[in-house]
């Protein structure tokens, strides 16, 4: 993609390859070394790019009428994926050789996610929710769920993993194909997000709010008024502050001390069209964020009071890709940054 | 009201029980060399029997927010498919919706208006509704899903007509008539019509509708009935017993033929007509054709008037009240008949009401009307479209609503046609009076 000014450097510094895959990436993923980034696209393909300046580009097969979702296994070796063919696959990493190609349950699957730290993979595909190992064998299958399930997200640091559909958030394990918890809430539950040291979980909802549970006392709370739907949440490494999208505006919650209840949120201002992706660093404190129209921003964003929100709380860095923003995902080091566009551009910026 | 320039993909909702025709439908829209990419959502299991087309099964998913007001139910499933759809490059013209027979259409358009990101990139451009013309009548009193669908159309394609004879096909017309005014209602035979009739109408073009019908939004008709009569030259005898009132106006209008087609065609003069001042005619008096409005004075038992005719042909006789209120007798028996129910015997029922003025609208007063309308009635307003002509504004306002929700923009400039506005409100237990009165207060 040609025509894009360079970004201003400063923050991440400048852009280390750009590359031009000619479709809508719906999902980007870094490998856990760092050294490559995968790319999936709606029409099917999935990319893997190395992140070195060399750019090495392996495309594999993917998934037919288009892909939707990817993952690493923790040890970087295998890669899933899942698509509108029905289908969960696994890929060896390092040959993209197809190894093991699964029947999620239904003709869309959602979502696919490896454990943090075990060789076990989710997929959840309309309402079937099934848990695989790498052998590609069902490990178990949970029972159907009330509606389409929209998300699933490892609990931090464990074997629990939290599945979320209209009317409920639920978390299983591998032990028991009945829920070990769940919370029901009568609404559509778009993405979920769990803070870094569990004691959280939000999720962001088509009602335009986002809600927050107390993993051990179950309480909840809810905080509404968002402009449009909410599907962009990110914890910062410390759990402390969870960036929301669903406007223009990024909204930050504050969760120290008492809790996000009463309290006023951060606000960033900047972009003009309705946040599609945002992301903290693992372990640093800037925050990155795209919109519908193309901007990508690099906010630091914790130094910003509630009072300082409508002024003084700039970027410190920001440009325009000139297509809409699909993802933005930090390396595992936090020294780089991948984004992805609508119209299939990957920009990785840079050190690595 | 912001303004939107329309490049968004335009969607039509076809809905219809079970065996009505809409897959039949379907699939001729799809087969028809319309050189059009269409994407169809799929509810319910239908042979469709096409390739080249992306055709997509779906279940119903209906999502409640706000603690399940209906106004803010929204269709999951769509809003996940046509969300992906958006996404791909070899982007679509046209979607097509297919709902299962017994679904409620109020989830499937609010879906449009509700969610950002379908309202963006997708604008709602009809809703279709496919009636079985033989098996309706088991369901349009019962059934709330068909009262809706009916409702809630923007087409309505009475089908297998060849199935059903025609008196009662307009009977069925004449009652989804007084529910839905603003539908355009066409009878069809194995689902055959025009792709120009159901496709890109732009849900809120009521242009075409006026043209063609201009009762469309006057429904109350000053008389219950009329007569189609094959008259000789001649004297006829005319009796009435009393009945509920002392007098009733009755007009008499020579017809090209004895057909429900020709009697339509002189509605209109009829209702006209029925505005003039009336001339009384004593008993022994007599009817004669044209537009003159007689007055049948009938107190005190029965009255025998004639009916003169000088050319043989056909003829209605529109009458104020049903005829058998006062066993009205003809020598000759009527060819047909239609019944003119006034509205005000529905209140409970769905029903129209439109409401046509001079004169622009101020547009603050109109949104303060318009919000707090929508805020206490909205549940029972189904759909509301119309043309506003907004003071200030060259150009005129088109919009459509569904519940709660609507939607609008300007559309093209008035230019020499006459400033007005024209809206229609369809829904439950409507107050026709309240309406009017509430919109003419908006004006500048």
């Amino acid at each position: 993609m040609s025509g894009v000014a360079a970004p201003a450097t400063n923050a991440i510094g400048e852009t280390r390859w750009e590359a031009n895959l000619g479709d809508h990436v719906i999902r980007l993923a870094w490998s856990p070394s760092g050294d490559s980034v995968a790319a999936a696209c709606v029409e099917g393909r999935i990319h893997v790019l190395s992140a070195d300046s060399t750019q090495r580009t392996r495309s594999l097969a993917g998934h037919e009428h288009g892909a939707q979702c990817l993952s690493w296994s923790h040890d970087g070796r295998f890669l899933a994926s899942g698509g509108q063919d029905g289908r969960v696959k696994l890929w060896d990493a390092a040959s993209g050789e197809l190894l093991h190609s699964m029947d999620a349950g239904a003709a869309w699957v959602e979502q696919v996610a490896f454990a943090p730290a075990a060789p076990l993979l989710v997929s959840a595909a309309g309402r079937h929710l099934k848990l695989w190992n790498l052998q590609g064998d069902c490990v178990r299958e949970y029972p159907a769920h009330p509606s389409t399930i929209s998300d699933v997200q490892w609990q931090p640091g464990t074997l629990f993993f939290t599945s979320a559909c209209y009317g409920q958030l639920a978390t299983f394990n591998a032990g028991s194909a009945q829920p070990v918890k769940s919370f029901g809430w009568k609404g559509s539950i778009l993405a979920v997000a769990w803070s870094p040291d569990a004691n959280y979980v939000a999720t962001g909802n088509q009602d335009a709010s986002v809600h927050f549970w107390y993993r051990k006392s179950g309480k909840d709370l809810e905080m509404s008024g968002y402009g449009a739907k909410v599907r962009e949440l990110s914890w910062d490494a410390g759990s402390r502050y969870l960036a929301t999208g669903g406007s223009a505006n990024i909204t930050i919650w504050d969760c120290g001390g008492k809790g996000p209840a009463g309290t006023r949120p951060i606000e960033l201002r900047k972009h003009d069209a309705v946040v599609s992706a945002l992301e903290y660093q693992h372990k640093g404190e800037l925050l990155a964020s795209g919109c519908g129209e193309g901007r990508v921003c690099v906010w630091r964003p914790a130094g910003h009071s509630a009072k300082q929100s409508t002024k003084g709380a700039s970027p410190l860095q920001t440009w325009d890709e000139g297509a809409g923003i699909t993802q933005v995902r930090w390396a595992p080091n936090d020294k780089a940054l991948a984004i992805s566009t609508a119209s299939g551009l990957i920009r990785l910026l840079g050190a690595i | 009201m912001t303004e939107t320039i329309e490049k968004r993909v335009p969607v039509t909702v076809l809905t219809g029980f079970l065996g009505s025709g809409k897959t039949t439908l379907l699939n001729r829209i799809l087969t028809e060399q319309h050189g059009k990419r269409i994407a169809v959502i799929e509810n319910e299991f239908g042979e469709i029997g096409v390739d080249n087309e992306l055709v997509i099964n779906a279940e119903e998913e209906i999502f409640e927010m706000n603690n399940g007001c209906i106004c803010c139910t929204v269709r999951g499933d769509l809003i996940r498919i046509l969300g992906n759809l958006m996404k791909r490059k070899d982007s679509f013209d046209y979607i097509m919706i297919e709902t299962t027979g017994l679904a409620d259409p109020a989830p499937v358009a609010q879906t449009f208006f509700v969610d950002d990101e379908m309202r963006g990139r997708m604008a709602l451009d009809g809703v279709v509704t496919v009636i079985d013309a033989r098996h309706i009548w088991q369901h349009i009193d019962e059934s709330s899903e068909a009262k809706e669908q009916i409702a809630f159309a923007d087409v309505i394609l009475l089908n297998k007509t060849d199935l059903v004879p025609a008196g009662e096909i307009d009977r069925l017309e004449a009652r989804i008539r007084e529910m839905n005014l603003a539908a355009k209602v066409y009878r069809t035979e194995r689902a055959e019509v025009g792709m120009d009739k159901i496709l890109n109408i732009g849900g809120f073009n009521l242009d075409r509708a006026l043209e063609v019908d201009p009762m469309f939004l006057e429904p109350e008709y000053p008389f219950e009935w009329a007569g189609v009569y094959q008259f000789e030259a001649g004297r006829y005898d005319l009796v009435m017993q009393s009945g509920p009132d002392p007098t009733m106006n009755a007009v008499l209008m020579p017809l090209e033929n004895a057909s429900f087609q020709s009697l339509e065609s002189v509605q209109f003069d009829a209702v006209l007509t029925f505005s003039d001042k009336e001339q009384p005619v004593e008993p022994g008096g007599s009817i004669s054709p044209g537009t003159i409005l007689h007055q049948l004075m009938l107190r005190d038992g029965e009255k025998r008037f004639f009916i003169d005719i000088r050319r043989a042909g056909a003829y209605a006789l529109f009458t104020q009240h049903h005829p058998d209120e006062f066993a009205m007798a003809i020598p000759v028996e009527y060819a047909l008949q239609k019944e003119y129910k006034p509205d005000h015997e529905h209140d409970e029922e769905i029903s129209s009401v439109g409401i046509t003025t001079e004169g622009d609208v101020d547009e603050k007063k109109l949104n303060k009307w318009l919000q707090k309308l929508l805020s206490e009635n909205g549940v029972d307003i189904f759909r509301m479209k119309g043309i506003l002509s907004i003071a200030q504004h060259s150009r005129r306002f088109v919009f459509q609503g569904v519940h709660m929700l609507f939607d609008g923009r300007p559309d093209r400039e008035w230019g020499s046609e006459p400033r007005h506005n024209s809206l229609i409100f369809i829904g439950r237990n409507l107050d026709r009076a309240g309406l009017t009165k509430g919109f003419e207060q908006c004006l500048a």
